[in-house]
């Protein structure tokens, strides 16, 4: 009778036993898949020396580094830009984005210059900082980090994108100036450059019609009217 | 006397194989077709005209663009320099419109500058590559590559 107690209170164990660490693995598997991390490096070129896009995690790469936990994804444009891209043939409008990317508009965030005169300027209404001819970044408004903060978060990785990998290499200056950690910062470049399989097509043709589904895109707008500006 | 001797042919043999390596560099340059001289101008193209000059056979230039890079817009200044100072004609093609085209198979970023000899690319400009970082900075680095391929004339 003995006997028997202690097997079952043995098999109720190693129940349990089994049953924790099948769910560790279970409920640990994404972890498990996520690839580790190489640091930010400056690939070669002008991509490297004109915009910082990084050499291991950029537009080729980047399938291999979506979805983790340790890290938030920021595309850096805006929906319709300003700029008359339309002049030089190009498109003003936000075409595509990659699954899990969610837009930031740089240009809201930061003074913009050195466009081609044809397309003349982009947004040219308040900014969050405002980058002096001293190259400091200059808060406007008392919010104005707190945004920074809340999202390109210090501890996580923030992968960055773009274009071109233009506005995606500015961003990441900007944050490395002002106090982000360098080797948690990846400009992983332009959506133009992209072919991987997470593509969200916002620009429709059909029937010679053009539309553009942005409701498709998570979009963080700037309302400067609420904030406090610094005086 | 024999250590003069043999001095002299040394520097003589080092001489003849320099020479011999610039005139096979020079014999590798080459023109373009008649049309791309005379006039400076840079020509939109499609992947239809790109693939009506390869079938020709032709020898010409196509800077590839992309009009919301920054880094397109200093090369085209560059070029437009180019082509202004040396009466030439370049096309030009949107990075956009490369896809499926023999452009594609060889230059991932833009801009870029393709070149092709008798219907077939030969080289270009890597934005991705040390090699040809410096070739993107100014007017006279990007006419160093390019007469290391072509011919000019007056």
């Amino acid at each position: 009778m003995k006997n028997s107690n202690i097997i079952v209170a043995i098999v109720i164990l190693l129940t349990f036993v089994v049953g924790g660490v099948t769910s560790y693995f279970i409920f640990n598997d994404d972890n498990s898949k996520q690839l580790e991390l190489p640091k930010p490096e400056i690939t070669e070129g002008i991509r490297g020396t004109n915009f910082g896009i990084d050499k291991n995690i950029n537009e080729e790469t980047i399938d291999n580094y979506l979805n983790r936990n340790d890290s938030v994804y920021r595309d850096m444009r805006m929906l319709i830009d300003e700029g008359d891209y339309e002049s030089i043939g190009g498109d003003s409008y936000l075409s595509g984005i990659i699954k899990g990317f969610e837009v930031v508009p740089f240009p809201l965030l930061l003074n913009v210059t050195g466009l081609p005169e044809t397309v003349g300027n982009t947004y040219q209404g308040p900014t969050l900082f405002t980058l002096t001819d001293e190259g400091e970044y200059v808060a406007n408004y008392e919010e104005s980090m707190e945004f920074l903060e809340y999202y390109f978060p210090k501890d996580k990785n923030i992968f960055l994108m773009c274009g071109g990998g233009g506005y995606s290499g500015m961003m990441k200056s900007m944050l490395i100036e002002l106090g982000w950690d360098k080797d948690k910062i990846y400009n992983t470049g332009g959506h133009w450059y992209y072919n991987g399989n997470n593509n969200i097509a916002i620009k429709n043709i059909s029937s010679n019609k053009t539309s553009y589904d942005f409701w498709k895109v998570t979009y963080h707008d700037i309302d400067v009217d609420v904030l406090h500006k610094v005086n | 006397m024999k250590k003069i001797l043999l001095t002299l042919s040394i520097l003589l043999l080092a001489v003849i194989a320099f020479l011999l390596i610039m005139h096979l560099q020079k014999e590798q340059s080459f023109y373009l077709d008649d049309e791309y001289y005379g006039n400076s101008s840079l020509i939109e193209l499609d992947s239809e005209k790109l693939e009506a000059l390869e079938r020709d056979k032709k020898t010409f230039i196509v800077f590839v663009y992309q009009p919301l890079c920054a880094a397109s817009y200093d090369l085209d200044n560059y070029i437009t320099e180019f082509t202004n100072t040396y009466k030439m004609s370049f096309y030009k093609m949107l990075f956009s419109s490369i896809k499926d085209t023999s452009i594609a198979e060889h230059v991932k970023y833009c801009p870029s500058v393709v070149i092709y000899h008798k219907g077939k690319v030969i080289a270009y400009l890597d934005a991705n590559s040390d090699k040809n970082a410096t070739h993107y900075e100014s007017v006279e680095n990007l006419k160093k590559w390019l007469t290391k391929y072509i011919l000019l004339k007056d």
